[in-house]
C-alpha cells in the first residue's frame, strides 16, 4: 500500500518536470519523436540498402552480421576479418540472422532511448532544481541529435556501450554500488575506451557514498587530504572488486571459448594500433613518418633509434598529465569529468575517427543545466569543432578521392582540430559552475 | 629490452650473412641435355653435317633460309643439398628453416605480342607449350614448400601473412646465387627485374603455377584454407631487355644455356653451345631441387640457313661425361634422333608420320581470338576501378549459341587489394564472380603485405555473331606505402603499384551437354587460354596501331608521405600538444581557485 503510494508520489514529482507548451507535453512528446524519426530510418534503410549499391548501412554493421552469422553456424566471430569487438556483440545480434537483418539497428535505436531515460533519471537526481525547460532542451540534445540518430540506424553499436556507461552513472546517482559496478565492468568489457572513467570514478565514491545525495556533490568540496586518508575504503573496494570481476570473469570466459584471437582483436589490437593511414589524430603525420622501413637486410642495421622512444613519451606525457588534472579537480562534478577525459582522450588519441566522436553526446547533456553557455556559444562551438572538420575533410578528399599527395595539410587541419578541442576544454571549463553545495543545504 | 639485443643479436648476424661471398659451387655429377632443332617452315628439310672437329652444323635441305625454333632441356644432380646456401653450413645459424623448402622455379615467358616470334611466325609448335603468347614479359618465382609448413598456412582469421625475413632471404639468397643479380631483400639495390621477395603471395597448387595453362587444374577455388599452396611473385615490370642481365658471365644461369654463346661462363658447365646468334629467347624455366637443377629454354632463330652447335670439352674432372641427345624435328612430320658424344652425332633413330599435334597452325578454327584488349584503372585516388575491355572473336564453327565464361586472371602487387566482402556484394547485385586465392588484409601497409592473383569470371552467351565485347570492372584499393625522401624537395611524393597484363581465358559448356544441368556442376569448367591477337592474323592493321590497343603494365602513383618534413612534423605536433595540454591545465587551476574564493565569500 505505501509502496503504491510511493510511486504515485514519485511520478507526481516527475510530471512537475514535464514541459507543457500549448497543451502538448513536449517532454514525453520528444521521447516519442525521437524514436519515431530512427524507426523511419530504418525503413529506408532496408529500402536503400535492398535498391541501391551505395549503401545507408555502415560497413561495421555489415561486419556485425558476418560475425553472428559465424556464430549461427556454430563458428568463431573472428572468422570475419576487422571483427574486433567482444563476441557478446556477436551473440546479441544472432537475431540479425534468425529474425531479420535490421533486429540490430532496433537495438540500438532501443539503447538510444535508454540513454534518454537514464539521462533524464540521472538529471533529476544531480539537478533537482532543474527547469522543466532545461530538461527538454538536455534530451532534445540527445533524441534529436543527428550525429546520434545517423549512428543508430546506420548500425553502428556506439549507443549500446553508451547506454551502459550511462547505466553505471545512472546507479551510481541511485546509490545501487553492486549495479553501477556490474555495468561499469561490462561496459570496459564490451568496449575498453570506459576504463579512463575508472580512476573518477573510483573517487566518486567516497566513504559518504550512501548518505549523499547526488546533487550534494560538489568539486568545491574536495578535500584531498580526505581522498588520501580514504583511499580504500569499502565502497571503493566493493566498486573495484566487483567491476574488476565482472571483467575478468567475462574476458576469462570468452578466451577459453576463443583463445588468443580474442584478446588481439578485442584490446590488444586498439593497444597497440598504430594506424599510419590518414585519419585526424595530432599524432598522425608523425607516426606514419616513423614507420620503421624494412625492404632489405641494410634496413635492420642502424636503425635503432633512441629519439623514437623520446619521441614516443613526450606524446604520451601531455595526455596523462592533462587526464589527472582533470580527475583531481572535477571528480565530484563526475558528468563535467567525464566529458572533459573524454574530449581530452580522443583529442590526444593516437588514431581518431569520427565514431569516437559519439562518445561526447551521451554525456553532454548532463553538463548543459551546470554550464552558463547560452545557445548561441554552443553553436559557435559546434561550429569551430566542425569547421576544422571540414579543413581536414576537404584535405583527405584530395588524397583519397583524388590521389593529390596533401599529407601536409591533413596534418595542418589535424593540428587545427586539436587546437579546436583545447578551445571547447578551455570554454567548457570557463563556463562551467560547480553546484554550491553548502548554500543548497543551508537553505534547506 | 628482451626485443632490443634479439634486434641487435639479428643485426651481427646478418651482418656476417652480407659479408660471406654467396658464392654455391654447382658441381654436378650427372648431367643430361636434349636439344630439339624444328622446323617451321613447310616442305623443307634438316640436314645434319657433322664436321668432327668440334662443330655440327643443321642446314636446310633447300637453298631457301630456314625459320628454327630451338629448345635445350638440361638437367643434372648433385650430392650436395642445392637448397642450404653455403653461409648457413658455415655459421651456426641454426636456423634450418630452409629444410621446409622443396623446391625453387624461376619462369621466365619472353614469347609477348611484340616479339618477332609472334609476329612473323603463323605456327605454334608443343616445345613451346610452356610459353604460351602472352601480352608482355613476365617473370615468376615459384617457392615449394613440404605440405604443412607455416610459410605456406593461411590463418583462418584476420590476416595473410608474409614469408618470415629470414625465411626470405634464404630464397633470395639461393636465388642469387644462381643468377647472379641483386635482388631484395637480401641486396639493398633495387633490382631491375625482380620485385622485392619479401612481398611473396600464395596460390593454390592447383592452379598449375607457374604456367596457368592446364585446362582443368585452373578452375577456381575461393580462399579455402585446406587447400595446398606455394609462394609466388610475378613481375613484369623490367624492359624488354633488362632480362639479359641474368644471362651475365658471372651467373650460373648462363652457364646453363646454350644460347649466349659469346658470353661464356667461368667455366662452361654445357657441353654444347648454339653459336649462331638466335633472334629471342622465349622463355625459360629453372628448377631448383634439393639435389638437382632441371632447366628449359627455347629460342628462336629466323631466316638462316645454318645453324651451328659447338662442343665445348668439360674442364671439370672426375665428372661423369654428360649425355646430350639432339632431335631434329621436320616440317614433313619426320623425327630423327641423334647421340651426341664429343664431337660425333650417332643416329639413334628415325621416326616417320609424327603426331600432327607438333606443329598446329594458329588462329585454327577451334581457337578465340582477342580482337582489342583495353586493360586501364578509372578513378582516382585510393580506390579505383580496374578496367579490362575485351572484343573476342568467336570460333568459326560456333554457330549454335552457347553459354560461354571469360576469366580474367589480374596480378596486383602487394600495394593493391579487393576487397572480398565487396566484391561478394557487387556478385549479388549482379556483377561478376571473383576469386581470391588467399585471405588479404584489408588494413596492413603495402610493405607488410603481399601480391595477389585475382580471377574475374563473367558469363556470356554467343549469339551467333562473330565478335563479342565483354567488359568486366574490379573495384581495387590502393595501400599506404612507406614515405619517401625527395632530393629536390618537391612535395608532391609518389610510389608505384603496378598491375601486370592479365591472362584470358574461355571455358564453353559443350553443346551436347546443355541439356543435363547437373552435370555441368559437377565437372567444373575446361578453360583455355586465349593466345590469339588480332594484330597476329588481322593484315588490315598495322603494326602500330596495335601497339596501342595493347596495354602493357599498368602502373598507379600512389602519393606517400614526404620524410623532409619529419623533423618539422615532430617538433611541431610535440609543441601544439604540450602547449595544449598546459593551457587547459591553467585553465582548470585558476577557474577553480576563483571558483573556490568566490564560494568563501
Amino acid at each position: 500500500m505505501t509502496r503504491i503510494n510511493k510511486t504515485v508520489v514519485s511520478n507526481e514529482a516527475n510530471n512537475k518536470y514535464d514541459f507543457i507548451f500549448k497543451g502538448f507535453n513536449l517532454t514525453k512528446l520528444i521521447f516519442i519523436v525521437g524514436l519515431v524519426i530512427r524507426l523511419v530510418l530504418i525503413v529506408f534503410a532496408e529500402w536503400q540498402d535492398a535498391n541501391m549499391l551505395v549503401k545507408y548501412t555502415d560497413i561495421d554493421y555489415v561486419v556485425y552480421t558476418d560475425a553472428s552469422r559465424a556464430v549461427v553456424n556454430g563458428l568463431s566471430p573472428y572468422d570475419r576479418s576487422t571483427y574486433r569487438y567482444t563476441p557478446l556483440l556477436a551473440y546479441l545480434l544472432v537475431p540479425n540472422i534468425l529474425i531479420h537483418p535490421a533486429f540490430g539497428k532496433l537495438l540500438f535505436v532501443i539503447c538510444d532511448m535508454i540513454i534518454a531515460y537514464l539521462l533524464k533519471g540521472i538529471l533529476l537526481e544531480r539537478f533537482p532544481k532543474i527547469t522543466s525547460r532545461t530538461l527538454l532542451i538536455c534530451l532534445a540534445s540527445w533524441l534529436l541529435n543527428p550525429f546520434s540518430i545517423n549512428v543508430s540506424t546506420r548500425g553502428n553499436a556506439e549507443s549500446v556501450i553508451g547506454a551502459m556507461v550511462l547505466a553505471t552513472f545512472y546507479f551510481l546517482t541511485k546509490k545501487n554500488l553492486t549495479l553501477a559496478s556490474i555495468f561499469y565492468g561490462l561496459s570496459v568489457h564490451f568496449k575498453i575506451y570506459p576504463i579512463i572513467y575508472s580512476i573518477p570514478m573510483y573517487l566518486y565514491i567516497d566513504e559518504n557514498f550512501f548518505s549523499k545525495k547526488p546533487s550534494e556533490y560538489s568539486s568545491l568540496n574536495n578535500n584531498f587530504k580526505n581522498i588520501l586518508k580514504n583511499f580504500f575504503n569499502k565502497n571503493r573496494l566493493k566498486f573495484f572488486l566487483i567491476s574488476a570481476f565482472t571483467f575478468i570473469s567475462l574476458t576469462f570466459i570468452m578466451y577459453l571459448i576463443y583463445g588468443y584471437i580474442f584478446l588481439f582483436e578485442t584490446y590488444l589490437y586498439h593497444v597497440i594500433r598504430a594506424d599510419n593511414r590518414h585519419n585526424f589524430s595530432v599524432y598522425f603525420y608523425q607516426i606514419y613518418l616513423n614507420t620503421p622501413i624494412v625492404e632489405t637486410v641494410g634496413d635492420l642495421i642502424g636503425k635503432v633509434n633512441g629519439s623514437n622512444m623520446v619521441v614516443a613519451l613526450a606524446s604520451f606525457l601531455p595526455q596523462v598529465v592533462l587526464l589527472l588534472a582533470i580527475t583531481l579537480v572535477y571528480f565530484n562534478d563526475l558528468e563535467f569529468c567525464l566529458l572533459l577525459e573524454t574530449i581530452t582522450f580522443v583529442a590526444f588519441n593516437k588514431v581518431c575517427t569520427v565514431q569516437y566522436f559519439i562518445w561526447y553526446y551521451s554525456i553532454l547533456p548532463l553538463v548543459i543545466p551546470s554550464s552558463s553557455l547560452g545557445l548561441l556559444q554552443y553553436i559557435i562551438l559546434f561550429a569551430v569543432w566542425m569547421g576544422s572538420q571540414g579543413l581536414w575533410f576537404y584535405s583527405a578528399f584530395n588524397l583519397e578521392f583524388l590521389g593529390l599527395q596533401t599529407f601536409w595539410n591533413i596534418w595542418v587541419a589535424g593540428l587545427l582540430f586539436f587546437i579546436a578541442n583545447i578551445y571547447i576544454l578551455v570554454k567548457l571549463i570557463l563556463n562551467h559552475n560547480p553546484i554550491k553545495v553548502n548554500q543548497y543545504l543551508k537553505s534547506k | 629490452m628482451n626485443k632490443v639485443i634479439s634486434l641487435l643479436f639479428f643485426i651481427i648476424i646478418n651482418l656476417i650473412i652480407i659479408s660471406a661471398i654467396v658464392d654455391i659451387n654447382y658441381q654436378s655429377f650427372e648431367s643430361n641435355d636434349i636439344i630439339i632443332v624444328q622446323d617451321l617452315k613447310d616442305n623443307e628439310n634438316l640436314k645434319l653435317n657433322s664436321h668432327g672437329i668440334n662443330e655440327i652444323d643443321i642446314t636446310t635441305t633447300t637453298t631457301n633460309n630456314g625459320d628454327f625454333l630451338i629448345s635445350h632441356e638440361h638437367s643434372s644432380k648433385f650430392k650436395k643439398n642445392l637448397l642450404l646456401s653455403n653461409d648457413n653450413n658455415n655459421n651456426n645459424n641454426n636456423n634450418n628453416n630452409n629444410e621446409n623448402i622443396e623446391s625453387i622455379i624461376v619462369y621466365f615467358n619472353n614469347n609477348h605480342l611484340k616479339g618477332k616470334f609472334s609476329r612473323t611466325s603463323s605456327k605454334t609448335s608443343t616445345i613451346l607449350s610452356k610459353y604460351p603468347i602472352i601480352i608482355e614479359p613476365i617473370i615468376r618465382i615459384i617457392v615449394n614448400f613440404k605440405d604443412g609448413s607455416k610459410e605456406i598456412q593461411m590463418d583462418e582469421f584476420s590476416t595473410i601473412k608474409t614469408m618470415t625475413f629470414n625465411q626470405t632471404l634464404n630464397v633470395c639468397k639461393i636465388l642469387q646465387s644462381v643468377l647472379d643479380s641483386s635482388i631484395q631483400p637480401c641486396s639493398s639495390k633495387q633490382s631491375p627485374i625482380f620485385d622485392n621477395l619479401l612481398h611473396m603471395g600464395l596460390i593454390p597448387k592447383t592452379m598449375d603455377v607457374p604456367y596457368f595453362l592446364n585446362k582443368d587444374t585452373l578452375n577456381p577455388i575461393n580462399n579455402d584454407i585446406s587447400i595446398k599452396r606455394q609462394r609466388i611473385i610475378q613481375s613484369s615490370k623490367f624492359n624488354d631487355q633488362s632480362y639479359l642481365e641474368l644471362f651475365n658471365s658471372n651467373s650460373y644461369l648462363n652457364c646453363l644455356s646454350i644460347f649466349n654463346h659469346n658470353k661464356l661462363c667461368n667455366g662452361r658447365k654445357v657441353s654444347y653451345s648454339i653459336e649462331t646468334p638466335y633472334d629471342q629467347l622465349l622463355g625459360f624455366t629453372l628448377t631448383i631441387n634439393r639435389n638437382s637443377i632441371e632447366f628449359n629454354e627455347v629460342s628462336s632463330l629466323f631466316d638462316i640457313n645454318k645453324l651451328s652447335i659447338k662442343y665445348h670439352s668439360i674442364s671439370a674432372t672426375g665428372t661423369v661425361p654428360p649425355t646430350t641427345t639432339l632431335t631434329l624435328l621436320n616440317a614433313d612430320k619426320r623425327k630423327e634422333i641423334y647421340k651426341l658424344e664429343n664431337s660425333k652425332a650417332n643416329k639413334l633413330e628415325t621416326i616417320d608420320n609424327i603426331e600432327t599435334s607438333t606443329i598446329t597452325s594458329k588462329g585454327s578454327d577451334d581457337e578465340w581470338t582477342i580482337l582489342k584488349l583495353d586493360h586501364l584503372v578509372k578513378k582516382s585516388g585510393f580506390h579505383r576501378e580496374l578496367v579490362a575491355n575485351i572484343t573476342l572473336k568467336s570460333p568459326l564453327k560456333d554457330t549454335v549459341p552457347r553459354v560461354c565464361k571469360l576469366m580474367v586472371i589480374e596480378n596486383l602487387d602487394q600495394g593493391i587489394f579487393v576487397d572480398r566482402y565487396e566484391v561478394d556484394e557487387i556478385e549479388r547485385f549482379g556483377g561478376p564472380k571473383v576469386v581470391i586465392y588467399q585471405l588479404i588484409d584489408l588494413e596492413k601497409p603495402s610493405t607488410s603485405s603481399t601480391q595477389n592473383f585475382v580471377s574475374i569470371i563473367k558469363q556470356f552467351s554467343t549469339t551467333g555473331s562473330a565478335t563479342q565485347h565483354l567488359e568486366v570492372t574490379l573495384p581495387i584499393h590502393l595501400r599506404y606505402q612507406n614515405p619517401l625522401f625527395s632530393e629536390n624537395g618537391d612535395s608532391n611524393t609518389f610510389r608505384q603499384s603496378i598491375i601486370s597484363s592479365p591472362q584470358i581465358y574461355v571455358s564453353c559448356e559443350s553443346t551436347n551437354s546443355v541439356l543435363d544441368d547437373d552435370n555441368k556442376n559437377s565437372f567444373g569448367d575446361s578453360w583455355n587460354l586465349i593466345t590469339n591477337y588480332n594484330l597476329l592474323n588481322d593484315k588490315d592493321s598495322n603494326n602500330n596501331n596495335n601497339n596501342n590497343v595493347i596495354t602493357k603494365s599498368i602502373s598507379i602513383n600512389v602519393p606517400v608521405g614526404q620524410l623532409n618534413d619529419n623533423e618539422s612534423v615532430k617538433l611541431y605536433t610535440l609543441l601544439v600538444t604540450v602547449i595544449g595540454s598546459i593551457l587547459v591545465i591553467i585553465t582548470i587551476f585558476i577557474t577553480h581557485k576563483n571558483n573556490l574564493s568566490q564560494k568563501k565569500k
